[in-house]
């Protein structure tokens, strides 16, 4: 229970981090003439309210230590972070490697990892899958809609 | 009057109605299959359809986002998995009934039902955008800011049971709509040096990232738990489906008012409109009044063809803020809006009057989706019910292809894949911790709304603040405005009242 | 079995993208003997694209090779031009862009890319931006409206579609001219500063024509002054642009085609033939006409002398924003 009011802060903390750098990278915006509001002040009232909706947030967790926070939340374990943590590597690859290998073999290296890692299973169903899969996608992005990839 | 039949002679040219169609197909086959939603494949339509003339382009869109709602309803009914988080209530009386061995006839309603409620709130929406599209002109910046602001308010107050994060959702969204040069002075915000950013964030791969990145790595850690579809007749008699539906036809009309109500406001979407409905069934079968002697939750007809009206019934009420004053007033129609830019074109005020063409397309193809889909659903209910045993894994990795192409494809920079990878990692946290999607995509929509006609209202007026207040829309806007926060801070005090008498934490599911 | 095709297949698409690479990179005698790519930068459906698109259609009766234009978005345009700048200067990779490369750098410093990196092929329509006001208000020319400027200083709001546009360059050169001192309300796109003329909520606007055009047809609105002198097929009045008022200035607003500077002079010579048989072919007129652009044609030199004109122009005015 109380992981959980730690994870739920850690996330508060985050945003009033963020609604730290608007303020800091708002900040040089000179006031502007009559009638006219500075480019900063907008982003700068919108997180302010959501650095304030923040502070809020911590302290009605704050008061009910103990108790739980409310969201059925998040297992982080084996089971649960390896399919999406494996997913974002291999995105973050293809998205690397894009334009520097071909689209065909890029996509369907891909398309493998990604059934491999999702567990689809047998090997015969994994390696159709894949080749469907990328024939689909530049059959549609290269063929139909003429994308220079 | 004249631009309508034009319209209707345009959607009926073959080759745009066997695209409604498709996109109907589509639509459904997406809202059958649990963890694909309606925003989801539209965005990753959106590059696809990128490729075709804006009209064609907008029957695919439409004919799929009117499809997904209809769809949502055959595993809800099935499996007691709605298909999309707008079927959640149909599930509640839909599987009942399917347990029972009136599969077929569940189905029958819940088709019948939608139509009627998608196109009763169509016939409802056509006057209505018409009397607004023609004063529309006359709001001013300041309405316009002050009904963005309505709009936002309402977003974060209704979207969630968890208020503070819906509203810390929609101000990131708010956050991150002004990064880029500053329309009003030319100023370069928040872009850290990056040129790509002067433009702003690329909408279409920010959606791509929020509802399809995101959505797979979500559903992907979460250990499934297949449940087969209960084999079983799928079959029903229309005549049979036309006669219970001339019986319940009071709930009906009730189901369509309020999905048609709740599609107008901004951020409150068919899931909302489900559940009220179902709600409302439960009232009177509480008090006796409904024609059956079955308790609620034991496959009550009524239970089932009510929410089905509503969740269909809020595409009409959507369309009328989209198409008239370029507000969202859903998810899906957020991404609608984002195409429409995409093509080069301003929704709003002058929408109607710039490019009556696609503009009226739009409408006639909104209502005339609904036949579309019936129709769809009438010929694929067999192979789609059958295609509930795809390979979820296979679905799940394909989509992530699609949407990373996708991001690439509408703009071939490939600056954007990286944008819908970044935004994929912050939607699949914004899930896990309970902060509402939707809420920070409607943000998105609406910031520029607010704050370039907030700063133009002063600029015309040279600093006047009671710009705001004058007009009878802003005024009326304002009031609204005081009133939900009001209820905003009651609820608050409310909930920690609670909390101190004891109560267990309320379990708060987020939609995505 | 079916491991063994797939592993045939994948080395197979592999060498086939390899040999494709190999092939392109081929010098050719008869230039172009491949598809042309024209980079658009703005959003496609807007201006700048379906001009490109107008003047390309009959490309087919020119060479035998197809033009594509490709929209590459983002970055308030930044993101196509710099992609078309490093793009190999080879005649294939050509950029679509119009006054926005000489107003772009007046207003952003640090740009990684700019005008400096292309030479034009040409310059092949020129657009006109149009003071409009309202019926109601009395103007019906553009001496009345400085007029009614003159005598409340700050107080007339002219709603323009962007800051440091032509358009709003066009206002700022009026203001210079005549003295006057106006409200310049930007409204983020045309039919918006439509939209507040026509409801009243802005005393004049001015969009680049054709927008507008209705309006004025319905007498919804009234036609004050051009930025340039315009044909429009569709006007049934009189154009009379600034020069004819004595202002000193021509604000069109025109499109040319780019390639990159070092792009070899024969591949240049042969690009402005092309393009200039297009320009000048009766499609292009007929279509320029209807959509409500001038079709012009200046080739090679005598367009960067033009854009360099225009450019002085812009940067002056900039100079005289408060």
């Amino acid at each position: 229970m109380q992981t959980q009011t730690l994870q739920e802060l850690f996330v508060l903390l985050v945003i009033m981090a963020i609604a730290a750098v608007v303020f800091w990278q708002t900040g040089e915006f000179s006031e502007a003439s009559s009638g006219q509001i500075s480019p900063g002040t907008f982003p700068r009232l919108a997180a302010g309210a959501m650095a304030v909706c923040a502070v809020i947030k911590a302290v009605v967790l704050l008061s009910r230590w103990g108790q739980g926070c409310g969201i059925a939340l998040t297992v982080w374990n084996r089971e649960t972070l390896l399919k999406p943590v494996g997913a974002s590597l291999l995105m973050s690859a293809y998205v690397f490697l894009f334009g520097k290998i071909p689209f065909l073999p890029l996509t369907a290296g891909f398309v493998l990892a990604v059934f491999l890692v999702f567990g689809v299973r047998p090997w015969r169903r994994l390696l159709l899958g894949a080749l469907i899969a990328t024939t689909f996608m530049y059959v549609l992005f290269a063929r139909l809609l003429s994308i220079a990839i | 009057m004249e631009h309508l039949f034009t319209a209707f002679a345009s959607v009926l040219f073959p080759v745009n109605l066997a695209l409604l169609f498709t996109g109907s197909a589509l639509g459904l086959l997406v809202g059958v299959l649990p963890g694909l939603s309606s925003p989801m494949a539209l965005a990753i339509l959106v590059p696809v359809a990128f490729g075709m003339e804006p009209v064609s382009a907008f029957m695919v869109l439409i004919g799929t986002y009117v499809g997904t709602k209809t769809g949502g309803a055959f595993s809800a009914i099935l499996m007691r998995t709605p298909g999309t988080p707008a079927a959640a209530a149909t599930a509640m009386e839909g599987h009942p009934m399917a347990l029972r061995g009136e599969a077929g006839r569940a189905l029958g309603l819940a088709i019948s039902a939608s139509f009627v409620g998608g196109t009763l709130s169509w016939l409802l929406a056509v006057p209505l955008v018409g009397v607004i599209g023609t004063y529309a002109v006359r709001i001013s910046s300041a309405d316009l800011a002050m009904i963005g602001i309505l709009a936002l308010t309402a977003v974060a107050s209704l979207s969630g049971q968890d208020v503070l994060k819906g509203l810390m959702a929609a101000l990131l969204g708010l956050v991150i709509s002004t990064i880029g040069l500053d329309e009003l002075s030319g100023t370069p915000r928040l872009t850290m040096g990056i040129y790509q950013l002067y433009g702003g964030v690329p909408f279409l791969a920010a959606i791509i990232g929020l509802f399809a990145i995101a959505t797979v790595l979500v559903d992907i850690s979460e250990v499934s738990v297949r449940k087969q579809p209960t084999a079983q007749k799928n079959s029903f008699s229309l005549l049979g489906t036309l006669r219970e539906m001339w019986i319940m036809r009071k709930i009906l009309l009730v189901g369509t008012a309020i999905g048609s109500a709740l599609g107008i406001v901004p951020g409150v979407g068919s899931d909302t409109a489900g559940w009220l409905s179902y709600a409302y069934v439960k009232r009177l079968a509480v008090r006796g009044l409904l024609k059956t002697d079955r308790k609620i939750g034991e496959g009550v007809p009524e239970g089932l063809a009510a929410p089905e009206a509503a969740n269909n019934a809020v595409t009409g009420g959507a369309t009328i803020p989209m198409l008239t004053l370029g507000i969202p007033g859903d998810g899906s129609t957020a991404i609608m809006l984002g195409a429409l830019m995409l093509f080069g074109l301003q929704p709003g005020p002058m929408f109607f009057r710039e490019s009556p063409d696609l503009a009226y397309s739009i409408l006639v193809a909104l209502g005339l989706a609904n036949l579309t889909t019936l129709v769809a659903a009438l010929v694929f209910i067999r192979p789609f019910v059958a295609i509930l045993k795809i390979d979820r894994a296979m679905l799940l990795g394909s989509v992530l292809v699609l949407a990373l192409v996708g991001s690439y494809a509408s703009s071939n920079a490939s600056y954007e894949m990286l944008i819908a990878l970044l935004f994929g990692f912050l939607g699949y946290f914004m899930h896990r911790f309970g902060y509402s999607i939707p809420a920070l995509a409607l943000g998105l929509i609406l910031g520029p709304v607010i704050e370039s006609n907030f700063r133009r209202a002063l600029l015309i007026t040279r600093g006047d603040y009671l710009v705001f207040l004058t007009s009878p829309v802003s005024l009326v806007c304002f009031l609204l405005i005081l009133s939900l926060a009001a209820k905003f801070c009651f609820d608050i005090i409310q909930s920690r009242r609670r909390q101190s008498a004891g109560e267990g934490p309320t379990i708060t599911t987020s939609n995505h | 079995m079916r491991i063994h095709n797939v592993v045939k297949f994948l080395t197979l698409t592999s060498a086939i993208a390899v040999f494709a690479a190999a092939t392109t990179s081929a010098v050719s005698a008869e230039f172009p003997t491949k598809p042309i790519r024209i980079i658009n930068a703005f959003k496609p459906g807007g201006a700048t694209d379906t001009a490109i698109r107008g003047l390309t259609q009959s490309s087919d009766s020119f060479i035998d090779q197809p033009i594509i234009i490709e929209a590459v978005t983002g970055g308030g345009g930044v993101t196509g031009i710099l992609k078309a700048a490093k793009s190999k200067p080879d005649g294939y990779t050509l950029l679509v862009a119009d006054t926005v490369m000489t107003t772009l750098p007046l207003f952003q410093k640090n740009l990684p890319v700019s005008a400096e990196d292309f030479k034009p092929v040409g310059v092949f329509n020129l657009r006109g931006a149009w003071l409009l006001t309202r019926p109601s208000k009395g103007w019906n020319s553009l001496d009345e409206f400085v007029k009614a400027a003159q005598a409340a200083p700050g107080e007339l709001t002219v709603g323009v579609p962007a800051l440091s546009s032509p358009q709003h360059m066009t206002v700022i050169a009026l203001e210079d001219h005549y003295e006057i001192d106006v409200n310049i309300v930007p409204y983020g796109g045309g039919a918006p500063t439509m939209a507040a003329l026509l409801g009243d909520q802005i005393d004049a606007a001015m969009p680049g024509a054709p927008a507008g055009l209705d309006s004025i047809n319905a007498g919804d609105a009234v036609f004050l002054v051009a930025s340039t002198n315009i044909e429009l097929k569709k006007f049934e009045g009189e154009i009379i642009s600034l020069k004819d008022e004595g202002v000193n200035h021509d604000l069109g607003i025109w499109t040319a085609v780019w390639a990159p500077k070092d792009t070899p002079n024969e591949v240049m010579a042969r690009l402005v033939e092309i393009f200039g048989a297009m320009a000048t072919s009766l499609e292009w007129t007929d279509f320029a006409r209807g959509y409500g652009v001038t079709p012009i044609w200046k080739p090679g030199a005598e367009a960067a002398t033009y854009i360099e004109e225009s450019g002085k122009s812009m940067a002056d005015l900039a100079g005289l924003i408060k």
